[in-house]
C-alpha cells in the first residue's frame, strides 16, 4: 500500500496512452469532465462515498493523484448502510482507508462497533493514532448508547489538528491517568473551535483542562448530560457560546470569559429530577463583560448568582448584582405556581437593566 | 427555446433595474448583456464582490471573457432564484450550528435548477462558478456531478464522461489489487 501511494507524487500524466477498446470508447468525443481544474475535481471526489471515491483512482492517472491528494471525508454510516450484515468488514474498511490515505482528514465520523471490549479497544487506539498522525480536523465519535460508557483513549488529546470534536456516549478518561493529562494550562488542542459532548461523562477537572488547553475554543455544547460534571467552571479567553441542551449541572460558574456572548439553556422536561426536590442549577456569573444573550432561565430550575449575590425574591437589589451587557433575555415560566414564580421572574428582570429583547416561554 | 426564454427574462430584469439601479451589468464572451442584482452578486460571488467593492464594474457591461452567454445566463438565473428563495430552517438557526458536514445538501429548487441542464451546460456552469468564486453554486453543481458518478463502476464512469484511460492493463490490475477493499462489493 505504501508503495502504491509513494508513486503519486512523482507520477505525471504523461506517456502510456492506451487504447483498450474494451475500456475506452468514443475517442473522438470530448472528455468534458477532465477540463475542470484539480481542486474542482477533488471536491467532486470528496462528495462520493469513501469506496467509490477510492475507486476513481482507476479512471486515469490524473484521478489517481486526485484521490490521494484529497482531504479525506469519511462517514462510516455510508459503509454500514451498504453492508449492514458485516460490521467487522466495516471496521476493516475504515482501517484500510486510514492507512491508505496520506491525509489530511477533513471530516471523520465514526459511530460503530466498540462493543467487543478488548479487540475494539485496540482498534480504536490504532485509529486515534492514525487520526492524530494524518491531521484530522473534524471528528465525531459516537459509541453505541446501550453498550455502557466505555473510556475514550486519552491519546485523543494528541490530535492537535482537531477543529471540531463531537463525542457521544463516551466516558472521558479520568484525569491523573498519566497520559499527558497532568500539567495545568498546557495547550492540548491548539486549533479546537467547537466541542460537543452528548450523553457522556466527564469529570469537572478534565473539562476544565480541556477548555483551558484549547485557546481557540469558541463553542462548548453539552447535550443530554446529567449531573456529570457536577460543576462547570469556565475560564477561557476565547469562548463565545456555551449551550446546555437538555443538560443539567449543579453549578455553571462563569469565572472568567471575556468573549462569552451567549449562554443558551434549553430544558424542556425535568431531566435528572431537577426542580423536584427543590434543587436548582446554580448559574454564577462573575466575569462576563461581553455576555449579550442568556436563557431560557426558569426560576424553578435555575438559581442566579451575580458576583457574590444570590438573587432571591424579597431581597433588595444590590447595585453590583446586575449584568448590564445582556441585551437578549429568555425566560420560561410556569404560571401554575403563579405568585412565587412571577415574583422570581421580576426579580430576574431587575438583574438585566439593558434588555432590548425579551423572550417569554409559558409552560403549562 | 431555452435561450429565448432566458433572454426575455433578462430583458425583464433590465427594465426593473432601470428603475432601481441596484444591479450590475455583465457581458459574456460572445457579447451578450445580463443584469443581476448587485446585492445577490456580491453575496454569492467573491469575485464580483471584489469588483463591486473595488469600483471596477463597467456600467456598459463588465467583461467576463471566460464565460459564454449560456453559462452566464444560468449564473444570473441562479442569483435571481437564490435571492427569491425562502431561507431554510437551517439558515435561520445558524447561530448555533451542530452541523459538522462540510457540505449542506442542495435545496429542492437548486436540485431542479441543475437537473434541467445538459452535460455541456452543467460543466460550463461549474467552470463559471469556479471562475466567479461562487462557492455555493460550485457545491451544488459538483454535487450533481457526484450524483452522476454514484453507483457506477470506473468503466461506466469513463463512458459517461468520456474519460481517457491512460493506464496499461498491468497498471490497472495493480490498482485493483492495491485498492481491493474499495473494489470488493460487500
Amino acid at each position: 500500500m505504501r508503495r502504491f501511494f509513494s508513486c503519486f507524487s512523482s507520477r505525471s500524466c504523461a506517456a502510456t496512452t492506451v487504447s483498450d477498446p474494451d475500456i475506452t470508447d468514443g475517442d473522438e468525443e470530448d472528455d468534458i469532465i477532465s477540463r475542470l481544474p484539480d481542486d474542482v475535481l477533488s471536491s467532486i471526489v470528496s462528495l462520493l462515498p469513501i469506496k467509490e471515491a477510492a475507486r476513481t483512482a482507476a479512471l486515469s492517472s490524473r484521478w489517481r493523484r486526485l484521490w490521494a491528494s484529497n482531504p479525506l471525508v469519511l462517514d462510516d454510516i455510508d459503509l454500514i448502510l451498504s453492508n449492514p450484515r458485516h460490521v467487522s468488514a466495516v471496521t476493516n474498511t475504515v482501517t484500510s482507508t486510514f492507512i491508505a490515505h496520506p491525509g489530511p482528514f477533513r471530516s471523520v465520523s465514526l459511530r460503530t462497533y466498540f462493543s467487543d471490549a478488548d479487540k475494539d479497544k485496540y482498534v480504536l487506539r490504532h485509529w486515534i493514532r492514525l487520526l492524530a498522525a494524518k491531521r484530522v480536523q473534524d471528528l465525531a465519535l459516537s459509541n453505541i448508547p446501550w453498550a455502557g460508557l466505555d473510556v475514550l483513549p486519552p491519546s485523543l488529546l494528541r490530535c492537535r489538528s482537531l477543529q471540531r470534536l463531537r463525542i457521544s456516549d463516551w466516558r472521558f478518561f479520568p484525569g491523573g491517568d498519566g497520559d499527558s493529562m497532568s500539567g495545568g494550562a498546557a495547550v492540548l488542542l491548539p486549533r479546537l473551535r467547537e466541542l460537543v459532548l452528548s450523553r457522556s461523562v466527564i469529570q469537572e477537572g478534565d473539562l476544565e483542562r480541556v477548555v483551558a488547553g484549547s485557546p481557540r475554543l469558541r463553542t462548548l455544547v453539552l447535550v443530554m448530560n446529567c449531573g456529570v460534571p457536577e460543576r462547570v467552571r469556565l475560564r477561557s479567553g476565547s469562548l463565545w457560546c456555551i449551550v446546555f441542551w437538555q443538560s443539567v449541572v449543579e453549578e455553571l460558574a462563569v469565572v472568567s470569559a471575556p468573549l462569552l456572548e451567549r449562554i443558551i439553556l434549553q430544558t424542556s422536561a425535568l431531566p435528572c429530577g431537577i426542580g423536584r426536590d427543590g434543587s436548582r442549577m446554580r448559574i454564577k456569573i462573575t466575569a462576563a463583560s461581553a455576555l449579550r444573550a442568556l436563557g431560557y432561565l426558569n426560576p424553578n430550575h435555575h438559581q442566579l448568582q451575580i458576583g457574590d449575590t444570590v438573587i432571591k425574591v424579597g431581597k433588595k437589589v444590590v447595585p453590583d448584582a446586575v449584568v448590564p451587557s445582556v441585551k437578549v433575555l429568555a425566560l420560561s415560566v410556569q404560571f401554575g405556581v403563579r405568585s412565587e414564580a412571577s415574583r422570581a421572574v421580576f426579580r430576574f428582570l431587575e438583574c438585566f437593566p439593558n434588555i432590548e429583547t425579551l423572550h417569554v416561554l409559558v409552560i403549562e | 427555446m431555452e435561450v429565448d426564454k432566458g433572454k426575455g427574462e433578462a430583458e425583464e430584469t433590465r427594465k426593473v433595474a432601470e428603475a432601481d439601479r441596484d444591479t450590475v451589468t455583465l457581458k459574456s464572451s460572445d457579447g451578450k448583456l445580463f443584469e443581476v442584482s448587485k446585492e445577490a452578486a456580491a453575496r454569492l460571488s467573491t469575485v464580483l464582490a471584489g469588483m463591486i467593492a473595488g469600483g471596477s464594474i463597467d456600467d456598459n457591461g463588465t467583461d467576463l471573457k471566460q464565460i459564454g452567454s449560456e453559462a452566464l445566463e444560468n449564473v444570473v438565473d441562479y442569483c435571481n432564484k437564490h435571492a427569491n428563495s425562502i431561507p431554510s430552517a437551517a439558515l435561520i438557526s445558524s447561530s448555533i450550528s451542530f452541523n459538522t458536514a462540510p457540505f449542506k445538501e442542495p435545496e429542492e429548487w437548486e436540485r431542479k435548477f441543475v437537473d434541467r441542464l445538459s452535460h455541456d451546460a452543467l460543466f460550463d456552469l461549474v467552470e463559471a462558478a469556479n471562475f466567479l468564486g461562487m462557492e455555493r453554486l460550485l457545491d451544488v453543481t459538483c454535487h450533481k456531478i457526484s450524483e452522476m458518478m454514484k453507483g457506477k463502476s470506473p468503466d461506466q464512469i469513463r463512458e459517461v464522461f468520456n474519460i481517457k484511460n491512460d493506464y496499461t492493463k498491468e497498471e490497472l490490475e495493480e490498482i485493483r489489487q492495491e485498492l481491493a477493499w474499495a473494489f470488493y462489493d460487500d
